[in-house]
């Protein structure tokens, strides 16, 4: 068998093995990404269909925040077209909220009852600024304690199943609260050459940096003697080659890592907690081709709907996404259990009928594309908000970064990044490059 | 009724209490303890009985670390006088715990197999130096994976048994990494106060006392003052009368439970009451003192059993000590831990169990030992409040409202030092929202 020396193998070229890798490399550690796809990205990534470029995962992508810096600190060309502001559709009536005190303008407007909305938000307020409220029940449970009003229930729903991918009464309370204090970035945009692009500018600064990026590589093995990586046996074509690397860091979800490194080399707490723990998020997923757009604004959450919690439309900032002439819609629903088993009819039914009903047109000027799941091995999330494992493994060196290894708190493509980022820092705290 | 106005009110003397008053007071926050008993130190406290000096819960204490630095830091004497010996007895030889290595040479002896001793100390190593492990198993099953010797078990179990009032297979794993790195990092030299616990205590107490700090016994606290989720002071009953004190931060150490009681369950959310419910849960013990006329421990003045039934721990505190017994006579206290920490208990079987160890393991218990008291730690005067792993955090959700003490131990700590870090945790979250006179 062919062998090569890396300081560090990634598996997975994902937003979170991606940003490790960038980060590593420009730190002078020798690393390599392998990728099983003949594409990068992961979830976060693009496919051509019917001259439409199609996300496969990610929506809208994060300005002025943590994966921006990354980028800028990588020398990454990051280009990303803005959303104004997003809106919010509460009642029939469309807003655009102040970044701070938006939540509080949300609950007063749906309440209309001054007392009851003030009820409500100084709740919130003590558990930001006093104690984070315990785990041990959902979200749901916890604000049932300061509110019946089903208006104010549905709103907190629909906002948690928009950002958090989970229903409100799936949501550990304090995963809510700290996603709260975690910080948001200023804004959200699409890439005008997809997602697909971004990335490819992220390998590029890899491959500038002296690291390297395989694509339609498949990782067989991670190698593991005496409770310590020792490298990975890749597959290219037909040739096995085994990598020797210090650190493995696995970008491929827990689940996947510990099957690559062998069940017998992880102790039994882990794989106990993995089973118990780690959970995929589930979003039901449209995406439609229209023949003008059906939305004023870009990015626009739901707040009243049966499934449907946030419709994006990046062809009225990035038209280049779309065939001349053609508008790109697309919306994710959370269904009502996250757990399966999914009933993918009902639920196909519930999200065209919410876009039916919001849309006035929708079924006229609409071809859909794409209405599926996200979900197993191909999942919103690797796990639910709250259910993570850390990032590190028990074999020594052997790392998980992505959305099954979230911070607590985090969420979207900046939870990956951040998980990303720990690994990095806990790298470079233990060896340095070229020690291998 | 009457009224007063403090900045902090303590409610409870352990040494959780009195931590947090005493440093509140250092830093110049009016400061008032309120205790129920005579007298102050709740299970870190002494009681005389038959001219001996019996604690009342702990015995032993650290000479160094946390309790240490805080009786410096607010100047108040502190007499620790340490031991002269600790042992491990395995195999029916007492082996010393060396302040470094020590771990691995009772490994040794226990197994008698380098290769398991090596193998258990890895696995150890990694958990400190790398990942701890989960706490979705216990310490027995983590460490079943690198061993099945059971001398080596008795060890650990003896270990955990003396220091956290619980056995292997009831401490998360990851606890039990955590405490030892902790306990790691600085020399674990224990010793016994010579005038008894309540003197220390009372050292504490003195230093407090000098600063305008106040402490009043036979006072019990018939309620915490909440409205609108936020605690305004309590309400207490003195041999006089009721009175009311108005305060900007209660600090509760009468344990979460009674906190709750007293605040009324109504004014916290359900996410807290079911993590009480569903965590707390006390570890019991039984405690022998027994009389002699010459020390009843050959090699030690403090020695953890590793392969008897029930007991795990035998001091003589008299060795160091003698002021604490009559002149002539020596004091031997023994502990020991149910073999499992849920009621009901059947404590006359466990006192027989006590009893037949003590015979197996002392040669001169039966002939020249006369048995003192008896005491069975549980409910309410629990050995500690919650075991390590399953403690509740230090505020509650009502603002202002903090618990103190064994129920809220910081991870990976027991003992002592544990609620004396509770304690000093509550004073620097204290001390970032309020300043002095606020009030």
């Amino acid at each position: 068998m062919k062998r090569e020396n890396y300081d560090v193998v990634v598996i997975g070229s994902g937003i979170g093995g991606m940003c490790a890798a960038a980060l590593l490399t420009q730190e002078g550690y020798k690393t390599l990404v392998v990728e099983r796809l003949p594409r990068i990205g992961g979830r976060f990534s693009t496919i051509k269909y019917k001259g439409f470029k199609l996300t496969t995962g990610a929506m809208v992508v994060e300005i002025g925040g943590f994966i921006e810096q990354i980028f800028g600190r990588v020398g990454a060309k990051f280009e990303v077209h803005p959303v104004a502001s997003p809106r919010y559709r509460i009642e029939g009536k469309e807003y655009e909220l102040p970044r701070k005190g938006g939540l509080r303008t949300i609950v007063s407007l749906v309440s209309g009852n001054e007392r009851e909305s003030e009820g409500v938000m100084s709740a919130i307020k003590r558990g930001l600024s006093w104690q984070k409220p315990s785990d041990s029940i959902s979200f749901r449970e916890w604000l049932l304690q300061y509110t019946q009003n089903e208006r104010i229930l549905k709103t907190f729903w629909a906002l948690i199943t928009a950002v958090q991918a989970v229903n409100d009464h799936e949501l550990p309370t304090g995963e809510f609260f700290r996603y709260l204090q975690v910080p948001r970035p200023p804004n959200y945009g699409f890439a005008p050459r997809g997602n697909l692009a971004l990335m490819e500018s992220l390998a590029e600064a890899i491959q500038a940096n002296h690291g390297e990026v395989r694509t339609r590589c498949l990782a067989k093995q991670i190698i593991v003697t005496d409770g310590m990586v020792r490298g990975v046996i890749i597959q290219k074509d037909k040739d096995e080659t085994q990598i020797a690397a210090k650190v493995v860091i696995s970008n491929a979800g827990p689940r996947k890592t510990v099957e690559l490194a062998g069940r017998e080399n992880f102790d039994k707490g882990y794989l106990k907690q993995l089973n118990e723990t780690i959970r995929p998020a589930p979003i039901f997923w449209v995406q439609a081709a229209t023949d003008r757009p059906l939305v004023e604004c870009p990015m626009l959450y739901l707040t009243g709907a049966r499934r449907v919690n946030l419709v994006v439309c990046p062809t009225l900032v990035c038209p280049e996404l779309a065939p001349h002439g053609k508008h790109l819609l697309m919306s994710g629903g959370a269904p009502d259990s996250s757990l399966p088993p999914y009933d993918f009819e009902k639920e196909k039914k519930l999200n065209i009928q919410d876009l039916r009903d919001n849309f006035p047109g929708f079924d006229e000027h609409t071809e859909i594309l794409v209405a599926s799941y996200f979900r197993e091995d191909w999942p919103t999330y690797h796990s639910w908000p709250g259910y993570d494992l850390s990032q590190k493994t028990p074999i020594e060196n052997l790392y998980n970064v992505g959305d099954g290894v979230k911070p607590p708190g985090w969420s979207g493509l900046r939870a990956c990044a951040q998980s990303a980022r720990l690994v990095v820092e806990d790298i470079r705290g233990r060896f340095k490059p070229g020690e291998a | 009724m009457k009224q007063e106005v403090y900045d902090v009110v303590v409610i409870g003397s352990g040494i959780g209490g009195m931590s947090a008053a005493s440093l509140l007071t250092h830093e110049g926050y009016r400061t008032l303890v309120v205790e129920r008993l005579p007298q102050i130190g709740g299970r870190f406290s002494t009681v005389e009985y038959k001219g001996f000096k019996l604690p009342t819960g702990a015995l032993e204490v650290e000479a160094m670390g946390l309790i240490a630095e805080l009786y410096s830091e607010v100047g108040a004497g502190f007499e620790v006088r340490p031991l002269a010996k600790l042992c491990y007895r395995i195999g029916g030889e007492d082996v010393p715990m060396l302040y470094k290595g020590g771990l691995r040479a009772l490994l040794l002896t226990a197994s008698e197999d380098e290769e398991v001793t090596g193998r258990v100390m890895a696995a150890l190593k990694r958990g400190m130096g790398w990942e701890e492990p989960s706490n979705s198993i216990s310490f027995r099953e983590w460490l079943s994976e690198y061993s099945s010797n059971e001398k080596v078990l008795g060890v650990f179990q003896g270990m955990i048994a003396s220091f956290m009032g619980i056995n292997a297979y009831e401490l998360p794993a990851g606890e039990f990494i955590r405490w030892l790195k902790i306990t790691r990092s600085y020399p674990a030299i224990y010793g016994h106060a010579p005038k008894g616990n309540l003197a220390l205590m009372e050292s504490l107490a003195k230093a407090m006392r000098a600063q305008g700090g106040e402490i009043w016994t036979r006072c019990e606290t018939k309620q915490i003052l909440v409205t609108d989720e936020v605690a305004r002071g309590v309400v207490v009953q003195t041999d006089k009368d009721e009175m009311e004190i108005a305060s900007r931060v209660v600090i509760s150490n009468a344990g979460p439970q009674k906190t709750v009681e007293l605040a009324g369950s109504e004014n916290f959310d359900k996410g807290y009451l079911k993590q009480m419910k569903e965590s707390l849960r006390p570890a019991s013990s039984i405690m022998i003192h027994t009389v002699s006329d010459r020390p009843l421990l050959e090699h030690a003045d403090s020695l953890i059993l590793t392969e008897a039934r029930r007991v795990n721990w035998i001091a003589c505190p008299t060795e160091a000590c003698p002021e604490l017994a009559p002149p002539g006579k020596h004091l031997m206290v023994s502990y020991s831990t149910p073999a499992f920490n849920f009621p009901p208990y059947d404590f006359a079987q466990e006192i027989a169990w006590h009893l037949q160890d003590l015979k197996e393991n002392i040669p001169r218990f039966g002939s020249e030992g006369d048995i003192l008291a008896v005491n069975c730690f549980h409910g309410e005067w629990p050995a500690f409040r919650t075991w390590l792993g399953y403690d509740l955090p230090q505020k509650t959700p009502i603002e202002n409202l903090y618990n103190v003490g064994d129920a809220v131990k910081p991870s990976g700590r027991t003992g002592l030092p544990a609620s004396v870090a509770s304690g000093r945790m509550v004073v620097e979250d204290v001390k970032s929202r309020i300043k002095p006179g606020e009030a």
